[in-house]
């Protein structure tokens, strides 16, 4: 009976196998081409130290593409939690009593599910400048209407907005659902020891339900900034990888990519990997810092 | 004139209530109208689309589809060419998505099973790795695991989209939450007494514990898998062995830029199964999340 614990690497050992192979060794293996000058255009291979880091971080359009990224990713989590936040509060609320609230749920949270590639083309379709329902809807149709059709995917600002508009739809379901099961968490006596008091809804919101739903921002936050950071599928399948209006959609993912397996430059390509890697988790660290900071004093 | 006065309190409550509806309506429109005009316009010809904004169906469901597949027509000598087969892709997905989803399933309740029920050395730190990489998107690695799978000679197969799901650490982690909210290593005492190799309790009696568990899981592994677009694209080079959003993804060229009907049609294919899973299944993915939640 002693020896029955070491079962437990048995029942684990699959897993670590297959988990070393496809998860670590990937990892290690992109950080190792990073050094080097890898190219699939060359058969000779030299180690080159940090070489390509140096050449990514004087490069412009490295840091354009990182521009990008966090254009796009801001409005879309500001506009995300907004909203999140708002439906969350509005369907726990008990003098609301919103009927059908379990309905609204599953409904906020379906485009979560959906494809990112099939999102992709439906918003290219609809954005479109002479067919799409878009300017249909805004504008009507026929040929006068058509002469005041905006070119939406033309213009660099409204571009990188409509993919964070798009991100938006996708997830404040996804995070309203979060949201609200931290609200269901809260002990009912504080809100009626609040009520006793004669507190408003308001300062109820903001002294009782914002500050411990502190870990769900935490965790929305941070979720949140890894895969805004890593955006690909949806501004790579609307401009086909070519980062759209003046590269304004080109994200640091899409600029690796094309670095890597458009020309054929592993190595640099592995070095804007870890180069995003890094900085995401610094603005994490950052992240959480100002979080823990403000709950303290808040 | 003698009128049953409101109280100041019920007519702002009112008033607040029909703001809340009207704004929860206004945000379920938002969400459901995309896919609706999608579906209306799948059945409509480019003239008609190309006329403005229906929410009624129009005519040309089959033609719409026929161009899918077959290409479009040529008016002068009256054949078709260019066609996309996106029920390849369906069939490719489902098969990719499926192996990965039960690979995923069994193992990682094995996983999951071996981390609750045994305490050996370094399991703290096992499981601490599982949880650090949860949080490492693949693009980090996207380069390296190319790399791995053109030198394993995995290269244009579903290999590298299907054997990597034998180590899916999130499903480990959720499991475990469950496996250790729900039952306790004593249950096995019993079992052992009477004799039974550890791996035959797992299977008779852990599996069928955790089943509930595996299948809310599975739904999400097998849209994860369904769903995913930079793992294909990096590792599969041939049309015929496509998953659904490489076909998708297609879509956007100029034969369906020009035929938006057709257009509509592909997409509808790709996003209409995951309607009929989400109505289907919706009481486990829902509630799947809010275990998620609750336990984090």
């Amino acid at each position: 009976m002693k020896d029955v614990n070491k079962y437990g690497y048995l029942f684990i050992l699959p897993f670590f196998v297959i988990f070393a192979v496809f998860s670590l060794y990937p990892i290690i293996n992109t950080f190792i081409v990073s050094l080097t000058n890898e190219d699939m255009t060359r058969f000779d291979i030299d180690f080159v130290g940090l070489k390509n880091y140096a050449r990514e971080l004087t490069t412009p359009l490295f840091w354009k593409s990182f521009a990008n990224t966090w254009i796009i990713w801001l409005p879309n989590i500001i506009l995300q939690l907004s909203f999140a936040l708002l439906l969350a509060v509005m369907l726990t609320n008990r003098r609301l009593n919103i009927r059908f609230a379990g309905g609204f749920r599953a409904i906020y949270f379906f485009p979560s599910l959906v494809t990112y590639a099939s999102v992709a083309i439906l918003a290219f379709t609809f954005t479109d400048w002479q067919n799409g329902i878009l300017n249909q809807l805004i504008f009507g149709v026929g040929e006068a209407a058509k002469e005041q059709y905006i070119f939406w995917l033309n213009d660099p600002d409204i571009a990188r907005f409509i993919i964070s508009i798009i991100q938006t739809w996708l997830w404040f379901g996804n995070s309203m659902i979060l949201f609200m099961a931290g609200i269901l968490a809260i002990p009912e006596s504080y809100f009626e020891a609040a009520t006793v008091d004669g507190a408003s809804s308001w300062n109820v919101f903001r002294s009782i339900t914002l500050p411990l739903l502190t870990p769900v921002m935490i965790y929305i936050g941070i979720t949140s900034l890894i895969g805004g950071m890593n955006i690909f599928d949806i501004p790579w399948i609307m401009t086909r990888g070519s980062g759209g209006p003046e590269q304004s959609m080109m994200t640091t993912v899409m600029y690796m990519y094309n670095r890597a397996f458009s020309w054929g430059a592993l190595g640099s390509g592995s070095s804007v990997a870890f180069l995003l890697f890094i900085l995401t988790g610094i603005f994490s660290i950052i992240y959480l810092k100002i979080i823990s900071r403000n709950s303290e004093t808040g | 004139m003698k009128q049953i006065k409101f109280k100041r309190s019920g007519n702002s409550n009112l008033v607040v209530k029909t703001t809340s509806y009207l704004f929860l309506i206004l945000m379920a429109l938002i969400c459901i109208v995309p896919f609706y005009l999608m579906l209306v316009n799948a059945t409509r010809t480019n003239t008609q689309i190309d006329y403005g904004v229906s929410l009624l169906p129009g005519t040309a469901t089959v033609e719409n589809f026929k161009t899918l597949f077959l290409g479009r027509l040529d008016p002068r000598s009256g054949l078709r060419g260019g066609g996309l087969n996106i029920l390849r892709g369906f069939l490719n997905s489902f098969i990719v998505a499926g192996s990965a989803t039960v690979l995923a399933g069994y193992f990682s309740a094995l996983t999951a099973w071996g981390f609750s029920m045994y305490s050996f050395r370094g399991r703290k730190i096992l499981f601490g790795l599982i949880l650090a990489v949860i949080m490492i998107p693949p693009t980090v690695s996207v380069i390296g695991f190319y790399k791995l799978i053109v030198s394993l000679g995995m290269y244009d197969t579903w290999w590298p989209l299907i054997i990597p799901a034998i180590a899916s650490p999130y499903t480990v982690f959720f499991l475990r939450q469950y496996i250790s909210s729900s039952l306790h290593p004593a249950l096995l005492e019993a079992a052992r007494i009477d004799g039974a190799n550890e791996f035959i309790i797992f299977h008779k009696l852990g599996l069928p514990l955790i089943t509930p568990a595996i299948a809310t899981m599975s739904i999400f592994g097998f849209l994860f898998s369904w769903n995913n677009y930079l793992l294909p694209l990096t590792v599969l080079n041939s049309q015929e062995k496509y998953t659904l959003p490489l076909l998708i993804q297609m879509l956007n060229t100029t034969t369906y830029y020009r035929d938006q009907g057709a257009l509509y049609a592909g997409v509808a294919i790709s996003i209409v199964p995951i309607m009929i899973a989400f109505i289907v299944f919706s009481r486990y993915i829902m509630g799947g999340l809010s275990f998620g939640a609750i336990k984090e």
